[in-house]
Parts: C-alpha cells; sequence; structure tokens
C-alpha cells in the first residue's frame, strides 16, 4: 500500500515538473547552476572512474583469457566493448548515485524540514518547476557527457594498462577494439546514461522533495534516495539490455 | 551569478563541458572506426558474391601491411552480391585493374580484405570499383581433402566387404568339410589327451608328490646349512671382486702389450727394426757366414791366428 501510494506521489511529482516545463523563467538561473553541480563538478570522479574501469578491467580479462587460445587483441575487443556498452555507463551511474542523488535529496530534504519550499509556495512560486525540474534536466543532459567521458578514458585506461603490463601492445587492443566496435553501442551506452541520470534526479528529488521528520528524516531521505538510485540503476540496466540488445 | 576562481560563468563551463564531450565523441568514434580524425578519407568499392563474416572494421592489406579497413557492407538485391566499402587510410598507390582479394581466416583470426596490385602504372580514383575474389580458407581446404579421403575410404571398405565375401563362400563350400574334419580330428585328440591323464592319474598324482618331497628336501638341506651357504656365496663375491681386479689388470697389460706391438708394428725400438729392418737379418747372415769362413781358417792353420797367443790365455 504505502508502496502504491509513493509511486503515485512519484509520478504526480514527474507530471508537475513536466507541466512547468514552459515556465522557463523560474528554473533558468537554478538550471546552469545544476549543469555544473551534476556535470563540470563530476568530471574529475567520471574520470578517474573510468580509466580505472578499463584499466583493471584489462588486467583481469588478460588473466582470465590467459591461454595460447586466444589471440591477444581479443582483450582489446572484449574491454573496448564492454566499457562502452556496460562499465562506463553503469559504474558511473552508480558512482554518480552516491555523489548527485545524496546531494539532491539532502538540499530538498533540509529545505523541505526547515519549511523553506513552503515559504516559497507560499510567494507563488511553482517549487517543483524551481527545484525539481532543473535537477532533472541537468541529470538526463549531463549524463551522456559523463558517459562519453567515461567510456573514452575507459578505453585509453584499458590501452595504457594493457601496454604498461606488458599484456599486449596499444596497436593490438586497438586493434581487437576495432574489430568489435558498433556504433548502435554507442548510442546503447548514451541511452543507458540518459536514462541513469533520470533515475537518480528523479527518485533523489523525489525522495528530498517529500522528507519529513527534521535532521532524521533528511538523513533517511538521502539514505533511500541512494540506494533506491542503485536498485533502479541495476533494473534499468537490465531491463535496456532485455529490451534492446 | 556564481563565478569560479578562473572567472567563468556557469554558462561558459557547461559549454565547454558539452563541447569538448562532442569534440571526444566524434574523434573516439572515428579511432573505433579507424577513420583519419581530420583529412576526408580515401574511398574504394568492390563486390564479393558473399563476404563470409567480413565486418565493418575488418581490415585491408596490401602485401599483408595494413592500408584501411572496411567502411560498410551493403546488400544489393538486383545483383545478388554484397558491396562492400573500403576505407583507405595508407599511402601505397592502388594501380587500376588491382583486385580484391577476400581472404578467409586462419584458425582463430578474422576475416580481412587483401588488395593484390596490378602493373598498371595509372591509379585509381578514389570511390571507384575494383574487381573482388575470394580465396578458399583454410578449413574449406581440409574439407576438400577430407571428401578425397572419405572417397578413398569407401573403396577400401568396399575392397575389405569382397575379401570378406570370399572368405565367407570358401569357408561355406569347398573347405567347409575339410575345416569341419580337422575340428573333430582336433576333438578326437583332446579326447585321447583326457584319457591318457586320467589313465595315468595315479602315476601323475604320485609323480606331483615326490616332487614336492624332493623340493622340501632341498628347503630342508639349504635350511640347515644356511650358514655355510652363506659363507660361500660371501666367498664367491670375494672371489668375483678378486676376479674383477685381475680382469682390469690383465686389461692394462693387454692394452700395453698392444702398445709394444703396434709400435714394433710401426718398426720403432730395437725389437721392431730387428723385424721390421731386413739389413739386420743380411748382416747377421753375413756375419754368420763370415764367421763359419774363419772358423774354417782356423782350423786349417791355428797358428796363423794364435801365432801370438798363448794356449792358456785361451783357454
Amino acid at each position: 500500500m504505502e508502496a502504491l501510494k509513493q509511486l503515485g506521489q512519484y509520478t504526480l511529482l514527474l507530471y508537475q515538473a513536466l507541466r512547468s516545463v514552459t515556465e522557463f523563467s523560474t528554473y533558468r538561473e537554478n538550471l546552469f547552476n545544476e549543469f555544473v553541480k551534476v556535470g563540470y563538478q563530476s568530471i574529475p570522479i567520471i574520470m578517474l572512474v573510468g580509466v580505472f574501469t578499463g584499466a583493471v578491467l584489462t588486467l583481469q580479462t588478460a588473466y582470465q583469457l590467459d591461454t595460447d587460445l586466444y589471440p591477444a587483441y581479443i582483450v582489446g575487443s572484449i574491454v573496448a566493448q564492454s566499457v562502452i556498452i556496460e562499465l562506463a555507463a553503469v559504474i558511473s551511474g552508480l558512482v554518480l548515485a552516491g555523489k548527485v542523488g545524496a546531494r539532491i535529496s539532502t538540499e530538498l530534504g533540509t529545505m523541505r524540514v526547515s519549511e523553506q519550499i513552503d515559504a516559497l509556495e507560499s510567494m507563488g512560486f511553482n517549487s517543483v518547476a524551481f527545484l525539481v525540474l532543473p535537477r532533472i534536466f541537468a541529470g538526463v543532459l549531463m549524463f551522456p557527457v559523463l558517459y562519453i567521458i567515461a567510456s573514452t578514458l575507459g578505453i585509453i585506461g584499458g590501452v595504457v594498462a594493457g601496454a604498461a603490463d606488458g599484456i599486449l601492445p596499444a596497436a593490438e587492443f586497438m586493434k581487437g577494439g576495432r574489430q568489435f566496435f558498433f556504433p548502435e553501442d554507442v548510442v546503447f551506452g548514451i541511452l543507458k546514461s540518459f536514462v541513469f541520470g533520470f533515475v537518480i534526479t528523479s527518485i533523489s528529488c523525489f525522495k528530498g522533495y517529500f522528507a519529513f521528520g527534521g535532521a532524521e528524516g533528511v538523513g533517511n531521505a538521502t539514505t533511500q534516495a541512494t540506494v533506491l538510485s542503485c536498485i533502479y540503476i541495476l533494473l534499468a540496466d537490465f531491463v535496456l539490455a532485455a529490451i534492446l540488445l | 551569478m556564481e563565478t569560479s576562481k578562473f572567472n567563468l560563468s556557469n554558462e561558459m563551463k557547461i559549454g565547454l563541458v558539452v563541447i569538448a564531450a562532442i569534440i571526444i565523441a566524434v574523434i573516439g568514434f572515428r579511432i573505433m572506426r579507424d577513420q583519419p580524425i581530420f583529412r576526408q578519407s580515401k574511398i574504394l568499392y568492390t563486390t564479393f558474391d558473399r563476404v563470409d563474416a567480413l565486418l565493418p572494421g575488418s581490415v585491408v592489406h596490401i602485401k599483408g601491411l595494413k592500408i584501411g579497413s572496411v567502411k560498410g557492407i551493403e546488400y544489393q538485391v538486383e545483383a545478388d552480391n554484397m558491396l562492400v566499402t573500403l576505407n583507405i587510410t595508407g599511402t601505397i598507390p592502388i594501380p587500376v585493374g588491382s583486385k580484391v582479394k577476400l581472404v578467409p581466416p586462419e584458425v582463430f583470426g578474422a576475416v580481412s580484405v587483401e588488395i593484390v596490385r596490378s602493373n598498371n602504372s595509372q591509379m585509381v580514383e578514389w570511390e571507384s570499383f575494383l574487381e573482388g575474389v575470394t580465396e578458399q580458407g583454410l578449413i574449406e581446404k581440409f574439407s576438400e581433402k577430407g571428401d578425397v579421403i572419405a572417397d578413398e575410404l569407401t573403396i577400401s571398405l568396399k575392397n575389405l566387404n569382397s575379401m570378406m565375401v570370399k572368405i565367407d563362400s570358401s569357408l561355406y563350400s569347398d573347405n567347409r568339410d575339410k575345416i569341419g574334419n580337422t575340428l573333430s580330428s582336433f576333438e578326437k585328440t583332446g579326447k585321447d589327451v583326457q584319457e591318457l591323464i586320467s589313465k595315468r592319474k595315479h602315476d601323475i598324482d604320485s609323480m606331483i608328490v615326490s616332487m614336492s618331497n624332493v623340493a622340501q628336501n632341498f628347503d630342508q638341506l639349504t635350511e640347515g646349512n644356511k650358514a655355510e651357504v652363506d659363507s660361500m656365496i660371501t666367498s664367491l663375491k670375494n672371489a668375483s671382486s678378486e676376479l674383477e681386479k685381475l680382469s682390469k689388470g690383465l686389461n692394462k697389460t693387454t692394452l700395453s702389450l698392444n702398445d709394444i706391438l703396434e709400435k714394433i708394428n710401426e718398426g720403432s725400438g730395437t725389437l721392431g727394426k730387428m723385424i721390421n729392418d731386413e739389413s739386420l737379418y743380411t748382416n747377421m747372415d753375413s756375419l754368420s757366414f763370415n764367421l763359419n769362413e774363419l772358423v774354417k781358417n782356423i782350423q786349417k792353420d791355428p797358428k796363423r791366428y794364435l801365432k801370438h797367443m798363448r794356449l792358456v790365455e785361451v783357454f
């Protein structure tokens, strides 16, 4: 029952946000602020995630395929394709669920319990348009950008790790990567990151927006937002893979 | 509006990030598709009847050197063949009339494309067509060989079959009675042997018993004289070790004797010279002859030689 009620609240919130898309003047300033916070300020952590994902995947794939049965460049194929299809999107999604999702739900939750949202409402502001919409927009538009950075650096990290560890030269890695590079994979990855951006920001906004019960309530809302974001990222990942591959 | 320490406005930051991401995406995409990043690539077309798992991104070679990649493969409905677009990045000139060969994979490789250059002095223009040919792969070659082997095997089996039929017929016609006779005589022999054994059963039994007694006696004997047998064995052992030493010494002796004989044979040393040099013999011969003469002369005329010698001094 509670779950159904929450689903209704969530849908209603999204509907309100969608209805106020036209009120651009209300959320313009917040939108750019959020773009910077979600996108620009996440670049360092995303670069780190990308490089290490690719590097670790290269070493472990080489370890797992340590037979003479396969040519070495297969490592490049596996790493490049895995990074593009799955890891760049999902691992950055999980990391950003912590970084971005927690921030959003804490911000909104604090505003809710300190009655700032009520104040906005009483001043005649559309609080959903002012607070929720720019955050969801920022997530949806910035996550694909972050995905591109993560996947590129993932492949670069794989190339560097493979060459530095003597597993396979960079040219071999790229040969393998090219052999199984399909443009659809990139589209699929971008679509994934798009969905994850929406999942993280919308769930975090929802949990923060409807937080209650003082500081503890904000803490609970943040925890739930992060955990739910992670769960729904994995769920969405599975659903997308099942539908689109 | 919030500004950072570099005095970039939020809009600037976002714009930079988005443009950087787009540039990275385009460059990365072109690198992964093996297309040149900036300049427009050189395109050639070819057609194959079948492409055998050729993929966009497969390698294009000239004499084994990579000069580009397959950009796209399209099925042409009217011509019922595959239009393959080749993206050439290398600088090797390709003459008019060159052929494009589809190279099947070796055991774990991938399908690739090889351009076989013609001797024409005129070079192809980009976006023109080259003729496509296919080549047999390792596995196909093997399977063809396999056909031949299978045929040979069939023939061998047929021969074997006819042989078996012959054996069968020979068994069941002329020789059937003979074989039967042989078997029955074998049977009779067996029966005779059995009869013999049953008749002499008692003797055989007693023989076995006495043999067992003999063995037992021998056992007792050895048991009783164990110490003596032991000492005998030890002395035998000693003797054999002595024998070994002896044989070693003998060996040595033989070796040195061999050496000596060899030297003699070669003619070195007194003995050798004596044996091999005939002059000594002739000298001795003449000496003995002369001695003979001398003795005769002495007998004839002893005074001549013993004139100054007193008898006492001689004897």
